[in-house]
């Protein structure tokens, strides 16, 4: 029998999805971190790093932690930077689920409960849902869903996801798999091997995917180095929030599946197989009988088979608000040219303070390409953001960023002169960028051995801009990084190099 | 079967890499078919270690050994370096890279022949090997060797035009090969050590670094080092033929 998902907010504030939601996560809270059925067995499968989980008060001297043997089996899998994110993520939720459903009748409650979803993009439910904000609940004693370390974009314990910081412009991708080489990477991630941290993020898990996680959990306003739990990834899923953020995410990636033919999951071997197939580790989920479940990106691609559904398969929850991808007929996953250097800055630019800015030296050769593939097409502009089949396009990379903190959210404008306000130019904003995961990955010997993160936006509509306004045809293009809050001096957070690249769809 | 586009970059970069190690491997080959005499005389070889050459002179046969055991190991490097480089600059860039990176190689590689050679002219035929399997197994075990192999993974920014981007992919390319030598240093004395035996376990050593090479980076300590990707590999295809069997 199919199972639904719903949203959070279709019922009342402790409707029963949410109120069962409470009951299962308590259970699994007052569980020793040890049992894989526990809170923080599952939150450490995610990430776990056990320096910032004592400072946070998630992990004590008397906690026995499970044997070297399950830690290397279970802990530290999620994949991200990789194409392996959305189906790996899809079988977390499917095997925390059944064990949050274990709890949940073990104390009375429905058989067929799912997790509910929280759509931040649905008119009026940009807020935490009401049932995670406070510390009160119907039953006794504190408020499992609650988590004092949430603290929200301004750090001030208000936590939404402001409309402006978030969009949903990767579901207008045609390929699901794309690049780590300055172009596209795609809607769901570069083809990788087992990734616990790719260095390029594909482009529905960074925006808004790490947008939102570091957008709810912001940082400790006391402790600047801290980060709510959500900012994280070693962190995100002790917080109960996680899971109905990433049933959204996998919503998202069924809205994607359903917008237009051409959209479809890689048919690759190594993809549909998973990184065990090449002697990688395999995606393994304990289950609530004991045994444990193994699963692989073939088994995750269709929900049908899995046995559930959403309630809403529009992008934002409103139909009027949809916006179907155009028809574009049958496309291959992974088609796009190869990425070609435009320009790059000549220095790393440190991020503090209310703003930080560099110049991209751009090749003139290049430059005038572009320019030429922008006049060939001017008259088929694309309408509504939608991907324009065959013309070129234009990304920003911004290369081996680095930090000690995950928890500055920035926008990006391109084009912007020396005294030019970011506000009376929105046309030059190229998007906004959540480090989600830039703390690890500055880490020297981690995942990134200390290389830090990649960010790929698509400026193509920036460029084209400033090409019929005569300001792309220049030898430097200025870009200038504008934090949401003013970033501390000794934030350590910098932008190795910034660069531009073209690439023909 | 469809190629994703970064599967086509990957192949893209590694032919050309393979067959210029298909190549070195066929000159280190003839060259120990034309030597083998020469390295399994226990005088010639103190002969030659205080000559401060082996065979017919170190270097060429130092390039030789690193192109074909330490050149695979450039493919990371050189697909980093090729994707971050201006187009009409890569061919410029990747002969860079792959100077730096044999220079440092070739300044190690000379090093550990001479020390080679001198400690089998000490400790002969059983004894030289015997330590140098030793050493080989302690420092792959040791937090200096994953330090060094982590790093080794690094993928700097590099500036793209004028000056500094060339000094900026000779650094790059002086760091790779400086830690690459740090982690397997005892991979490429070895064969030094094995005499008659040079060329076989020149090759055996060549399969440990490429394997151990695709291992993931991981918190430096003292471990017992594991081919775990080929073990695991190896252990899936023995289950499916058992279970196929059963």
């Amino acid at each position: 029998m199919t199972k639904t998902r719903v949203n959070v907010y279709a019922g009342k504030k402790w409707a029963d999805p949410v109120l069962w939601y409470a009951r299962g996560v308590a259970a699994m809270q007052s569980r020793p971190v040890d049992d894989p059925t526990s809170w923080r067995f599952w939150a450490a499968m995610h990430g776990f790093d056990q320096s910032l989980w004592e400072t946070l008060g998630y992990l004590g001297p008397h906690d026995a932690q499970p044997s070297r043997a399950v830690v290397k089996q279970f802990w530290k899998q999620c994949q991200h930077g990789s194409w392996y994110f959305l189906p790996w993520h899809r079988g977390y939720l499917l095997a925390f689920e059944r064990i949050v459903r274990a709890a949940v009748v073990d104390a009375g409650g429905p058989a067929g409960w799912t997790l509910p979803y929280w759509n931040p993009f649905a008119t009026g439910e940009s807020k935490l849902p009401p049932a995670f904000r406070s510390n009160a609940w119907p039953d006794a004693g504190d408020n499992p869903l609650f988590v004092a370390q949430r603290y929200g974009p301004h750090s001030d314990g208000d936590v939404f996801v402001p409309p402006g910081q978030v969009d949903l412009g990767a579901l207008q991708r045609r390929h699901f798999t794309g690049v780590s080489t300055g172009g596209s990477p795609g809607f769901g991630g570069v083809d990788t091997g087992f990734s616990h941290g790719g260095p390029v993020h594909g482009e529905l898990e960074r925006m808004p995917h790490d947008q939102i996680h570091v957008l709810v959990g912001g940082g400790d306003p006391h402790h600047p180095t801290l980060p709510g739990l959500m900012s994280d990834p070693d962190t995100a899923a002790l917080d109960p929030i996680f899971w109905l953020h990433h049933a959204n995410m996998d919503r998202l990636w069924e809205v994607w599946n359903k917008s237009a033919t051409g959209h479809h999951d890689p048919t690759d071997a190594q993809w549909k197989n998973g990184p065990a197939s090449v002697g990688d580790r395999a995606f393994e989920m304990p289950d609530p009988d004991g045994s444990t479940w193994t699963y692989t990106p073939q088994d995750m691609k269709s929900v049908t088979a899995l046995g559930y559904d959403y309630d809403d398969l529009t992008p934002t929850g409103s139909p009027q608000a949809a916006r179907p991808a155009a028809e574009e007929g049958v496309a291959p996953v992974s088609s796009d040219g190869e990425p070609e250097l435009v320009g790059a800055t000549s220095q790393p630019i440190a991020l503090e303070g209310a703003s930080a800015a560099g110049d991209v030296q751009l090749d003139r050769t290049v430059r005038r390409d572009v320019a030429a593939a922008f006049t060939a097409t001017t008259a088929a502009t694309p309408a509504d953001g939608a991907e324009d089949a065959g013309s070129e396009r234009v990304f920003l990379n911004l290369e081996n960023v680095r930090g000690s903190a995950d928890t500055t959210v920035f926008e990006v404008y391109v084009g912007l002169g020396a005294d030019d306000s970011p506000a009376d130019h929105p046309g030059l904003l190229a998007g906004s960028i959540a480090p989600f995961g830039v703390r690890k990955a500055t880490q020297p010997d981690g995942d990134h051995q200390g290389q830090g993160l990649t960010f790929v936006l698509d400026i193509t509509e920036v460029a084209r801009r400033l090409h019929l306004d005569s300001s792309f045809d220049v030898d430097r293009l200025p870009v200038r990084l504008v934090p949401l809050r003013p970033v501390r001096a000794g934030a350590g957070i910098t932008v190795g190099r910034i660069s531009i690249y073209r690439q023909a769809a | 079967m469809p190629e994703t586009a970064e599967a086509a970059w990957r192949r893209r970069t590694r032919i050309p890499v393979l067959l210029a190690t298909a190549a070195a491997w066929v000159a280190v080959v003839e060259l120990s078919a034309w030597d083998g005499p020469a390295m399994q005389s226990r005088e010639q070889m103190a002969q030659m270690a205080q000559m401060g050459h082996a065979g017919r002179g170190a270097v060429p046969t130092v390039a030789l050994m690193v192109a074909a055991m330490m050149t695979p190991l450039l493919i990371p490097a050189a697909r980093h370096v090729a994707a971050r480089t201006l187009r009409r600059r890569r061919p410029r860039a990747i002969s860079l890279l792959v100077v730096a990176h044999a220079a440092v190689w070739l300044v190690g590689g000379v090093a550990l022949q001479v020390v080679g050679g001198q400690a089998f002219a000490l400790l002969g035929p059983l004894a030289a090997p015997t330590a140098g399997i030793a050493v080989v197994l302690v420092w792959h075990m040791s937090p200096t060797a994953q330090r060094c192999g982590n790093r080794h993974h690094a993928q700097p920014p590099l500036a793209a035009f004028g000056t500094a981007a060339d000094l900026d992919v000779l650094t790059y390319g002086a760091r790779h090969a400086a830690y690459c030598l740090g982690a397997c240093w005892p991979l490429m004395l070895l064969p030094a050590l094995c005499g008659a035996h040079q060329l076989a376990v020149m090759a055996l050593c060549s399969v440990w670094v490429w394997v151990q090479a695709q291992e993931s980076p991981t918190r430096p300590r003292w471990r017992l080092w594991l081919p775990a990707r080929p073990a695991r590999l190896v252990r899936d295809h023995v289950a499916v033929r058992l279970a196929r069997a059963g």
